[in-house]
């Protein structure tokens, strides 16, 4: 009895043709899932190396800080990049989305001061490590426990968003209809560990990079990675087919049955076998062209997942939705000013990050002269001593 | 009415909104305020060759960053997940008319983030015209931002045009959206002098911190020359309702509105009297009372203005209980309970009391039992006949009240728990429990 369960559809009508808003629900959501990758995998990598690096191993130290550096910026921009997809995933599923946080309830909104403190903790390890200390591994540890919990309560919502039959016993309790244990468990160990291999890759093409100044580390870094990968992978044989037994038998069958479903049901795990061995492969010569098919592999493989994921939850939520819940009230004008200021937006941050990659290029500029005037190439005055402010 | 209701024992659903909104909300006008005032600071130093006062840019832009981009991003993103929990209706419906103007504005983020965090760490790495680029960039990305979310805030009192012509312009650049951003701008520039004056008294050097101190103190002065002709702009574009409202129809709503212009007004004059006139008299405890004083104004002032809104969540077009204006008429004929999923009853669950069920759908987004708006005081000593009085009139009787919907024997059922809450309690009845 899922009818009466399910809102009736918001009057007002879709912005939008439907097969637009899905369209950028699965490429924002792609987007969103490879600085994550960095967020998740990147973490635990780091927590890894600093906790091999306190005994005494300098490699792993080095990546430690290397790795906490970047760790602010790759929460930032992973929030920043969720902001889309929640946006358009609310819009044309919003009466399972908001129905299913609400019936999480606190689980749902603890999310957010979840967040904050786990971000607060990576910028302690990687803008005060001084004054962590040697507590470093225990911010990280907590830092990664709540940014799994905010992973763990996305999957929550998902799993139940598109159960509308569970949602009477989940509100009220059993009375009012079952409770079974939701299947939350393979869906977020398949999401952590294709982000956790994700982030070897980023590691171990990391590695890649820095090998043409520094051999010895660059090549243990490489190595360092694709070990994280292969790791990942060996996880993934077991969970990926694991997740996908909890799927809904008719869901599965109609994966299956359609040329899209089973195209990337196939695609996703040829591509990581694919991407693992080219990464294998450059690794061991430490040839970059490899390296770098290899992340095209592996990022094809989590473009493919990402497909897959929104078809499943396409089977699973259309049979549920109120008649007149994609009626279409269309807004073209503002949609025209959305990909106007994308265009423009995405062609200044280009130009900005274009002008200081050139400049940091450039020979390095001479010790600070006196400030004066806005001309001319003068650096500032190096970091302020902590005492004098903020 | 069609969604489950999210309990929040005590503080209620709203007062969670409101205590992640003013956070982000004064977090977030300084990272727009704060933005042009690092820029301007970056070039006032080069232009005055003081390598000592680009030192404390530098080191304003570290907490900066710390504050607006952890703390303010993700209370911003706490409001998004407090206003559907709360009202999910209403949440919709915003979306369905906004999600190209919300998703511009997520561009104008991904700008702002870049460059914010390409502004701090370029710090002596590139030239001096491209940080002060970035810089620029930053500041008209993060008012781009403020910008946006104006025009969809103002539109829940004015909906204006929207209402009939339900065009996205209409709603968008709505009657309060200029006045509205003309007061969030001056509001943002003091934020940014505001903040900057706690830092300062962290200077060690006097000299330092006497011109920075009374440059921060003299970002007041906008706010303090134009808030008042802003204010008044605002509320002439506002609804006949909501000035009603401000100025008398709703006491607590008066005195919080006169609390916020007091404070306001000790605010500035505190600031501008004293670190601004006498840079030296600045100390730190005073300008975090003054920071402190700040939240409270800024409060103080959201809350009026979400208050002035009543008894709608989008004015004219959706009530703060999740009925539409255009669907009144049929509520009252069918009720409340029949068309609500999510009552206990209607989920062979038995409620505690009948008009506990009525009370979660018509009275819950807004009331809670005990704690923020709680019911039991309000209704103490009333009778069940005049309990019915007050729910029959309820909208005439107070304009900020949507009108009691519901059937009869809904009322009836209502007014009866309403009274019971201050009734002496009865022993539980064994197998009663929900």
């Amino acid at each position: 009895m899922t009818g009466p369960v399910v809102p009736p559809p918001d009057p007002i009508g879709l912005p939008a043709p439907p097969g637009l808003l899905q369209g950028l629900l699965v490429f924002t959501f792609f987007l969103h899932v490879l600085p994550l990758a960095m967020t998740v995998g990147g973490a635990v990598i780091t927590l890894a190396s600093e906790v091999a690096g306190r005994q005494g191993h300098g490699h792993h130290q080095r990546l430690a800080r290397e790795l906490a550096a970047v760790l602010p910026a790759s929460v930032a921009y992973t929030i920043t990049f969720g902001v889309a997809p929640l946006l358009f995933v609310q819009v044309l599923y919003g009466v399972f989305f908001f129905t299913s946080s609400i019936i999480l309830g606190w689980l749902w909104f603890l999310m957010i001061p979840a967040m904050i403190v786990a971000y607060y903790g990576l910028y302690l390890v990687a803008w005060f490590r001084e004054r962590v200390g040697r507590a470093a591994p225990l911010v990280l540890a907590v830092a990664g426990l709540l940014i799994l919990y905010v992973a763990a309560m996305h999957a929550k919502n998902q799993v139940l968003m598109a159960h509308p039959e569970w949602w009477p016993g989940r509100y009220f309790g059993p009375a009012a209809g079952p409770t079974p244990v939701l299947p939350v468990l393979p869906r977020l160990a398949h999401a952590f560990f294709g982000l956790l291999g994700l982030a070897g890759l980023a590691v171990s093409l990391y590695g890649h990079r820095v090998w043409r100044a520094d051999r010895e580390y660059g090549r243990w870094v490489a190595r360092s990675g694709l070990a994280w990968v292969l790791g990942a992978a060996a996880a993934q044989i077991v969970v990926a087919p694991w997740y996908w037994l909890t799927l809904p038998a008719p869901i599965q069958s109609r994966v299956l049955a359609g040329g899209l479903g089973g195209g990337l049901l196939l695609a996703a795990p040829l591509l990581a076998a694919l991407g693992v061995g080219l990464l294998a492969l450059a690794a061991a010569a430490m040839k970059p062209g490899p390296a770098i098919a290899a992340g095209v592999a592996m990022v094809g493989a989590t473009a493919a997942l990402v497909g897959l994921r929104d078809l499943v939850r396409q089977l699973a939520l259309l049979p549920h939705l109120p008649a007149g819940a994609w009626a279409l009230a269309l807004q073209v004008g503002p949609a025209v000013m959305f990909a106007v200021v994308l265009l423009a937006g995405l062609a200044l941050v280009g130009y900005l990050l274009a002008r200081v990659a050139g400049e940091l290029r450039a020979p390095p500029v001479p010790p600070p002269a006196p400030v004066s005037g806005t001309a001319g190439r003068a650096p500032g005055p190096g970091p302020a001593p902590p005492a004098q402010a903020g | 009415m069609n969604y489950p209701h999210w309990d929040v024992p005590l503080l209620g659903g709203g007062l969670i909104i409101a205590i992640v909104a003013v956070t982000h909300v004064f977090i977030a006008q300084f990272a727009v305020g704060g933005g042009f005032f690092l820029v301007l600071g970056e070039r006032w130093a080069y232009r005055t060759g003081d390598a000592r006062l680009l030192a404390y840019i530098k080191a304003h832009s570290r907490f900066f960053v710390l504050l607006t981009v952890v703390l303010g991003a993700v209370t911003g993103v706490g409001i998004w997940w407090s206003i559907a929990l709360v009202h999910p209706t209403g949440t919709s419906a915003l979306l369905r008319v906004f999600v190209w103007g919300w998703a511009t504005e997520w561009v104008f983020f991904i700008v702002e983030l870049s460059a914010a965090l390409l502004y701090y760490y370029t710090w002596d790495r590139v030239s001096r015209a491209a940080h002060l680029l970035i810089g620029w960039v930053y500041a008209f990305s993060a008012w781009g931002t403020a910008a946006i979310i104006n025009g969809i805030v103002s539109f829940m009192l004015t909906p204006g045009r929207w209402l009939e012509t339900q065009n996205f312009w209409h709603a968008w650049l709505n009657p309060t959206a200029v006045p509205s951003l003309f007061l969030r701008t001056l509001v943002c520039i003091a934020l940014a002098g505001l903040y900057a004056l706690v830092t300062a008294t962290w200077l060690a050097d006097g000299g330092l911190r006497r011109r920075v101190v009374r440059w921060a103190a003299g970002w007041l002065w906008p706010a303090f020359v134009l808030l008042g002709p802003g204010a008044a702009w605002y509320l002439s574009q506002a609804p006949e309702s909501a000035r009603a409202i401000v100025f008398g129809g709703a006491p607590a709503v008066s005195l919080m509105f006169m609390v916020s212009v007091a404070g306001s007004a000790v605010l500035f004059l505190t600031v501008l009297l004293g670190p601004y006139r006498d840079p030296a008299s600045a100390s730190r405890p005073l300008v975090l009372v003054v920071l402190l004083l700040g939240l409270v104004v800024t409060g103080g002032t959201e809350w009026v203005r979400e208050a002035i809104r009543k008894p709608y969540v989008i004015h004219g077009y959706l009530y703060s209980n999740h009925v539409f204006v255009h669907e009144a008429d049929e509520v009252a004929d069918t009720g409340y309970l029949t068309r609500a999923r999510w009552v206990a009853s209607s989920h062979g669950i038995p409620a505690l009391h009948p008009g506990e069920d009525v009370f979660r759908v018509a009275c819950a987004s807004c009331h809670t039992v005990d704690g923020y708006n709680g019911l039991r005081p309000l209704v103490r000593g009333w009778n069940v006949e005049f309990a019915e009085f007050q729910l029959s009139h309820l909208d005439t009787l107070k304009e900020f009240m949507p009108p009691f919907l519901g059937t009869e024997d809904e009322r009836g059922a209502l007014a009866d728990w309403l009274v019971s809450l201050n009734q002496p309690r009865e022993a539980p009845v064994v197998g009663g429990e929900r």
